[in-house]
């Protein structure tokens, strides 16, 4: 059952009685602004404290789920999902020489990036951190949304390759290894994605709106 | 300066994903997100994509209850395990196998644990339990004798 954390950070560490938290989700206002989500998460908590039959159905785990000892591979999957989801959780050695960190360096890192001590920070346009982070415009990332069975908001849900397409700097090549890399990743065994030129090109200018082979020929 | 509370008792969190989430995301965002999900996981009439979670970047808590107690505990990262399709490798035991995040490391770069999770979490299923004034009530009556 998906929960904001922010109900019990500390579950993360130690286990929770379900009446305790559902008191907690009883007391916030927040409940009446989602509350598709709040009364499923309730709805969760009752069953976790109630004992029931096999045939009345139980939301609880298995206990050869907790006590079993993880796979390698299940362990390698669990490291690397820790530093997509965490990347700051890596392992950070200590600078050899101390840094300075008073007055006189702020002043200069606000002098290279061009910046007054003085001035306001400056509230970030929508729009321009969508082009920024995916490489297109609100209208278009809607459309791709759409394209992948998404809502407007699910964007985390999106395939890596878009966040990965939508670097500034990167290059044609970057672009195109990118793609291979995400055509090597198939769903369907049996549908391999030929990698041709006009290919490379729907991907890269993200033209899935029913532009023929024919047309991209036409346009070369 | 004091900090500003946020979590529901004015403590803020301790342990390293604890921290992580909260310096991430305001209470409003993690909503949001929740909901999402609730919506992507409930709504699809049982047909859900399971492997759209692997694009997640956020850590996206789930409660889940210990087993043999009425004790529920966050995981995150659920998602199911996909291994190299042109890896010459034989395929992993845990292929398609729902897998998440368990317990938070105590220091940054540990191995964290991962819970591989049964398939019956894929389907949708009822549960019987009782209203909510049931439970109010049974709660109060608990209370009221301890």
């Amino acid at each position: 059952m998906p929960c904001p954390a922010y109900l019990a950070y500390d579950e993360f560490t130690d286990d929770i009685s379900a009446p305790i938290l559902w008191e907690r989700i009883k007391v916030t206002e927040e409940t009446e602004q989602c509350p598709e989500l709040f009364n499923g998460i309730k709805a969760f908590l009752r069953a976790a404290n109630t004992k029931n039959t096999k045939l009345q159905g139980s939301v609880a785990l298995p206990i050869r789920s907790f006590s079993k000892r993880a796979q390698e591979d299940a362990l390698t999957w669990g490291r690397a999902r820790q530093e997509v989801l965490f990347p700051n959780l890596k392992v950070v050695t200590a600078p050899a020489t101390p840094q300075r960190n008073g007055m006189h360096t702020l002043l200069q890192v606000l002098a290279q990036k061009g910046a007054s001590p003085t001035s306001a920070v400056a509230l970030p346009d929508p729009e321009t951190e969508c082009v920024k982070k995916f490489g297109m415009c609100t209208t278009d990332l809607n459309h791709i949304l759409q394209l992948c069975g998404l809502n407007p908001g699910q964007e985390e849900l999106l395939p890596p390759w878009i966040k990965e397409m939508a670097v500034k700097q990167l290059s044609k090549d970057g672009k195109h290894r990118i793609i291979r890399k995400m055509c090597s990743e198939l769903r369907y065994e049996d549908n391999p994605i030929p990698l041709f030129p006009v290919v490379y090109k729907m991907v890269q200018d993200k033209a899935f709106g029913g532009m023929t082979i024919l047309t991209v020929r036409q346009q070369q | 300066m004091k900090p500003i509370p946020v979590y529901w008792d004015g403590d803020l969190p301790e342990g390293l994903y604890g921290k992580a989430i909260h310096d991430a995301k305001t209470p409003a965002q993690q909503r949001q997100e929740a909901t999402q999900l609730f919506k992507f996981l409930y709504n699809s009439d049982g047909e859900c994509n399971y492997d759209i979670l692997n694009n997640m970047t956020s850590p996206a808590p789930f409660l889940i209850q210990v087993p043999g107690t009425n004790m529920v505990r966050f995981i995150c990262g659920i998602a199911p395990y996909r291994g190299d399709p042109f890896s010459s490798q034989p395929i992993s035991k845990v292929e398609g196998q729902l897998l998440g995040l368990l317990h938070e490391p105590a220091v940054a770069g540990e191995t964290p644990k991962v819970v591989e999770l049964p398939e019956e979490l894929l389907n949708l299923y009822e549960v019987t339990l009782p209203t909510e004034e049931e439970f109010t009530k049974k709660l109060k009556t608990y209370l009221e004798n301890d």
